[in-house]
């Protein structure tokens, strides 16, 4: 069979545009200004590919253990990311790495999962059992699956736990009660730096820090993640690196801080949208990408993404199979009934 | 850069004048070359990822990169096909940068593509025809013939331009093209939507 000769038919395949959406992304070009992006390769260094295959291997083992042949514990798993990585776990379990994180596990068996964050952010979405409990120790203080989507970030400043869904307990390792419950949506931060051996070490530690008790700052709002840039600037040109080198969580990870920590910044509301974007499209959290155009929202309520934010919204709430969408459709429709997005959005939870 | 289809500058100031202001820092000129090259960038991203929900990060990408790299456009009037190039190698790493981490499990899997989304109802039935089963097809492509046969076939470029653009030689752009058109061959003999290996 011949082809036809080839002719332009660029113009039968077009995106559908409006004057906000180049607005928009030139926003987005400006506020990068000169930034030289450098670059930088996606690929894993092959030790943390090789240790991320053998902890899925290995977790496929205890898993399998589960219904057959008691197993023997495994032990001493190190995961240790150059990139952002994600393992889901046999059980549909996952522990997802930020950028130059490090993770030990442990102890894996049946009845439980211990894992300590020696360094950077780790995201824990766990699969609860009443066979198995799940504790992730962090400098000093053990959080204690409910479970739940929980984040654990340590770093130079000290630990922070912030809960997106479900529920932790953190309490001091060792102490065998009085721990603080954290509930969806809370967060908490031991706000001292840490007295335990420096984050280069590979050896979970052990020794009680000279922290506060876990209740001594519970707020209500998303921690801040423990951003290595200081300035807003500064964070949305990592954001933009780190999306381009295929890093989302890393991204999604400064855009969080900006959002939270600058919130009367100009750039904070676009942060927030970008947020809900990258947790929508890259990260496959429809949970927290609602959270963050919401925020969106709030923050930058007359910006020119408003409406792709409330567009974005109503996805996020089919994909959540929440009984929300048919709601925010129709408020979406009667505000944009011939908006950008209205045969997308009119085509959601039906 | 001659020959190029894809440049059509409206009136204002000649691409070399917005250039030459661009680099000696006027912000002015930066917001308008943004804005005459934002629609030839968002359909090429468009075209070339096949999704509308990526297109905005790699528009932004291209026109960060661009504005910061004028000082290296030789010829500045060749402003479009000197983009249109970037846009190309740009789309070209996202795609291998998605490949690799979907292979090691560090994305999730894309959903596939959606022809009728894609293509306008108002396009001639034999166009229609083509361009589903080039959108049919593309997935299961290497990312370099996929970009060549976009090129080649949607944009409607010619060969030279299919390896100017992708910063290859001739002849790798004929290979590219010979295989994503053999695939293109069978997906037009059966139509069916899983046609492809």
């Amino acid at each position: 069979m011949m082809l036809p000769p080839a002719r332009r038919l660029s113009r039968y395949v077009e995106p559908p545009m409006d004057g906000k959406r180049v607005d928009r992304v030139w926003a987005g070009v400006s506020a990068r200004r000169v930034l030289i992006w450098s670059p930088r390769k996606v690929a894993m260094p092959a030790a943390a590919a090789a240790a991320g295959f053998a902890l899925a291997a290995a977790l496929a083992l205890v898993v399998r253990g589960r219904t057959a042949a008691p197993t023997a514990p495994v032990a001493g798993l190190v995961l240790e990311s150059g990139a952002s990585q994600t393992m889901t776990l046999p059980d549909g379990s996952s522990a997802a790495l930020g950028h130059d994180a490090r993770l030990h596990f442990d102890r894996i068996e049946p009845s439980r999962v211990e894992a300590t964050v020696d360094r950077g952010e780790a995201t824990f979405d766990v699969h609860h059992s009443e066979a198995r409990t799940w504790t992730v120790h962090a400098r000093g203080f053990d959080i204690v699956d409910r479970g739940t989507r929980f984040v654990v970030v340590v770093s130079d400043a000290g630990v922070s736990v912030r809960v997106e869904s479900g529920s932790v307990e953190v309490v001091r390792t060792g102490a065998s009660g009085g721990g603080r419950k954290l509930e969806g949506g809370e967060s908490w931060t031991s706000g001292t730096p840490p007295v335990v051996s420096p984050i280069e070490s590979s050896a979970p530690s052990s020794a009680p820090p000279a922290a506060p008790t876990p209740s001594a700052s519970v707020s209500a709002t998303m921690a801040t993640p423990v951003p290595t840039a200081a300035t807003p600037r500064e964070l949305l040109a990592t954001a933009d690196a780190a999306r381009l080198a295929g890093r989302p969580r890393e991204a999604a990870q400064s855009l969080d801080a900006l959002r939270i920590r600058f919130r009367h910044d100009p750039r904070a509301g676009l942060a927030a949208f970008e947020l809900g974007r990258l947790r929508l499209d890259a990260l496959g959290d429809p949970t927290g990408a609602l959270a963050a155009f919401d925020d969106a929202i709030v923050l930058a309520p007359r910006a020119g993404f408003r409406e792709d934010a409330e567009a974005r919204r109503v996805e996020a709430l089919d994909r959540m199979n929440d009984a929300r969408c048919p709601a925010a459709r129709q408020a979406f429709l009667a505000r944009y009934p011939n908006g950008l997005h209205t045969a997308s959005v009119s085509a959601r939870c039906p | 850069m001659t020959r190029v289809q894809l440049v059509s500058s409206p009136q204002g100031p000649s691409d070399a004048a917005l250039v030459v202001a661009a680099r000696a820092g006027e912000q002015w000129a930066r917001e308008a070359i943004y804005r005459r090259y934002s629609g030839l960038a968002f359909g090429m991203a468009y075209r070339l990822l096949g999704r509308d929900h990526e297109i905005d990060d790699l528009v932004q990408e291209c026109f960060a990169q661009a504005l910061a790299n004028l000082h290296r456009l030789d010829d500045p009037q060749a402003l479009g096909a000197w983009l249109a190039a970037l846009i190309v190698r740009t789309t070209q790493k996202m795609l291998r940068r998605r490949a690799v981490a979907t292979r090691l499990g560090l994305r999730r899997p894309m959903d596939p593509l959606d022809a009728d989304q894609l293509v306008s109802p108002n396009a001639p039935t034999d166009v229609q025809a083509e361009l589903r089963a080039i959108y049919r097809i593309i997935e299961t492509l290497p990312t370099r013939a996929r970009i060549a046969l976009l090129l080649r076939r949607v944009e409607g470029m010619s060969q030279e331009e299919v390896a100017q653009a992708m910063g290859v030689s001739l002849s790798t752009a004929k290979r590219l093209l010979a295989d994503g058109e053999e695939r293109l061959r069978e997906a037009l003999r059966d139509p069916s939507p899983r046609s492809t290996p």
